[in-house]
């Protein structure tokens, strides 16, 4: 068991991939907002990727090890203590009964952490999954971020089972403040949408990542996009509006004249265009990216997608 | 403000653009609307029918072609999701190239049943509802002291759907929602099983702009209307839809209600909504009663074919034509500017 002695900004259960299969009716998926840097702490203590860990975003909590247990911190590194000493990042970690890990503010580049725990984070499936949508309170600890007091039961027995260390030195992703983020083109683009200059303006802008972003969607700031249409005909008035449809995880749409990027709580169905979306494989690069970040755009293929989302499973199979 | 070309940047031709987002076209024939494969990153394709209206035949196109891709089903397909017009298809890219799922995809398009075959089971679902209600309009009175004091659908939302369809009162909105029932034809519009319904009878279907900016909060069962659709909020949220009345939960998480045995939502697609105009008061119980298990929503099992509903719009052909052109009139004069 871990007892939540701080809880630091907003710190919630997330399993990968989250609670697919419900877009249809408007549940998202959520889980991490990382899924590499997650799923990366999850083989650093031998879990399989659905076990639950936590995702903890800008400032950490402080937890208290009721029991012993395999951990390991991914993804954007923050300021801590464990016992007293310096905390290691992307390896395994043995802490036992007693133990205080205490992290706060993020350090450098980078908005979100992971933790995982040998054996997962035992909280109950809702819908098949454990990962925390705050917005409908169900799933993850009590349908909420954590809060002080908050006692989290780990699945402990198989947790005793791998003390094997690892590193995850070879394949630690690079953070930056500057993103530049792979996309493909569509679903709607030039020139039944966008004007070619708008198409060119979106590619070679570098965008401000809005304070207001979350794990709804990550809004843009930069210049406004010209449409090519007067209005949105039969979806509404604004030139940005097209009849409801369903968006991707990733989508990057223009609501009015500012893009935002559906990410995994997001809505599953509106009526905005979407001049691009982001590949599978660097979405993860969202959910780093942190208030005031640049996120520039680079076009790809789906072969060109697909080629590189084969070559970053392979290396978390490496991990394995 | 972003950094405009402050980095070094692929440069892009337009006309790229326009083929780069589109994997493929099938064009209009007879039995064949027009179907446009849109690129929706690596691990989605959008298929969209037709010139992107609401238009119910296309619809029916989109559940035929759902239906198809599960009684098939096609290995490499995760999952699927219908909006007005397209369907988004989720896949594994890794397993099914993008190649072989356009192939897959055109195949089953010769094979779709024509649209006039179409029929789907549609339950009538009756749900009471208060109208011009004290949490609604309270929602509204949050709105106007927080975000915008003055816009043509303050201080009564209800008012302004009357005014720009041409109505002469909020009584005269009401009984109009209720005269027609209303079809799902999206669940999550947004979030959590949230109908995306259309007024089936075109001689009652009130149109109204939505919001701008949007509510930061609407209540649990609000019912709204914007563009030509209603919706039922399913939780306390954000939201766009003019509010004209709100009714009971159509989403229990821990399903304790009877009505939702099955699933934490309680609409299906293709349900028909049927409102019936009920008090606070007796809104209120029903919403409890229905939490303790103890109220029996009305529903009734029945079909929807589309031929049944052609016959059906030609013989209020000139009725709705009518309706049109006096919505369309008060239309211009009260959205003037909006």
């Amino acid at each position: 068991m871990i007892e939540v002695i701080n809880a630091g900004l907003f710190t919630t259960v997330q399993d990968s991939p989250g609670r697919v299969g419900y877009w249809n009716v408007g549940i998202p998926p959520s889980g991490p907002m990382d899924a590499l840097a997650f799923r990366i702490a999850n083989k650093l203590v031998s879990n399989g990727d659905h076990e639950a860990g936590l995702e903890i975003t800008a400032s950490g909590p402080a937890l208290k090890f009721l029991s012993d247990a395999t951990v390991a911190l991914a993804g954007a590194k923050l300021q801590g203590t464990i016992n007293g000493k310096g905390v290691p990042w992307w390896e395994t970690l043995y802490v036992e009964k007693g133990t205080v890990l205490s992290l706060g503010a993020v350090q450098g580049p980078g908005w979100r952490s992971y933790l995982a725990v040998g054996g997962g984070i035992d909280v109950p499936d809702y819908l098949g999954s454990k990962s925390t949508f705050p917005q409908g309170h169900f799933g993850g600890y009590e349908g909420r971020s954590l809060v002080k007091g908050d006692v989290i039961h780990i699945n402990e027995r198989i947790a005793e089972l791998h003390r094997q260390w690892k590193s995850a030195a070879a394949i630690i992703p690079r953070y930056e403040t500057e993103w530049e983020v792979g996309v493909i083109p569509g679903p709607h683009a030039a020139p039944d949408f966008f004007t070619p200059a708008d198409v060119e303006m979106f590619y070679s802008t570098q965008w401000r990542v809005h304070y207001n972003s979350n794990r709804l969607g990550y809004r843009l700031e930069g210049p406004k996009p010209h449409f090519a249409r007067k209005h949105g005909g039969e979806g509404g008035r604004h030139p940005s509006n097209v009849p409801d449809y369903a968006y991707a995880i990733g989508t990057v749409n223009f609501t009015g004249d500012m893009p935002i990027i559906v990410t995994v709580d997001g809505p599953s169905l509106g009526g905005f265009v979407s001049l691009a979306t982001v590949t599978t494989s660097e979405l993860w690069k969202i959910g780093q990216a942190k208030p005031h970040d640049f996120i520039s755009f680079r076009r790809l293929t789906v072969e060109e997608a697909i080629e590189q989302l084969s070559r970053q499973e392979q290396l978390l199979q490496s991990l394995a | 403000m972003g950094k405009l070309g402050s980095r070094r940047r692929l440069h892009v031709r337009a006309k790229e653009g326009c083929s780069d987002a589109i994997a493929a076209i099938i064009q209009e024939k007879p039995g064949q609307p027009k179907v446009v494969y849109r690129l929706s990153g690596d691990a989605y394709l959008l298929v969209e029918y037709g010139e992107m209206t609401l238009d119910l035949d296309l619809r029916f196109r989109v559940h035929s072609l759902e239906q198809s891709i599960k009684d098939i089903p096609v290995e490499g397909v995760l999952e699927t999701v219908p909006g007005v017009c397209s369907l988004l298809i989720k896949y594994n890219g890794l397993q099914l190239p993008l190649g072989r799922l356009l192939d897959t995809l055109k195949s089953i398009e010769k094979s779709l049943p024509p649209i006039q075959e179409v029929e789907v089971p549609s339950r009538v679902i009756h749900l009471p509802v208060a109208f011009h209600d004290r949490w609604t309009l309270e929602a509204i009175a949050k709105y106007i002291q927080s975000v915008r004091a003055e816009a043509p659908y303050l201080p009564d939302n209800v008012q302004f759907v009357a005014r720009c369809n041409g109505l002469e009162s909020i009584e005269q909105v009401i009984s109009y929602l209720q005269a027609t029932q209303h079809l799902v034809i999206g669940l999550g519009d947004v979030y959590l099983g949230a109908p995306c319904a259309v007024p089936l009878d075109p001689r009652y279907r009130l149109v109204v702009p939505k919001y701008n900016p949007a509510r930061m909060y609407t209540p649990e069962g609000g019912v709204g209307v914007g563009g030509s659709y209603i919706c039922i909020y399913p939780m306390e949220s954000p939201g766009g839809y003019q509010l004209v009345g709100r009714t009971l939960s159509i989403w229990d998480t821990w399903r304790t209600a009877p009505a939702f045995a099955e699933a934490p939502w309680l609409l299906r697609l293709f349900d028909r909504i049927q409102f019936e105009s009920t008090s606070e008061d007796e809104l209120l119980s029903a919403r409890e009663a229905m939490l303790s298990g103890s109220y029996t929503l009305r529903i009734e099992e029945e079909t929807f074919s589309v031929k049944e509903y052609k016959k059906f719009l030609d013989s209020v052909r000139d009725e709705a034509e009518t309706f049109r052109a006096r919505q369309k009139r008060a239309a211009k004069q009260w959205t003037k500017g909006y």
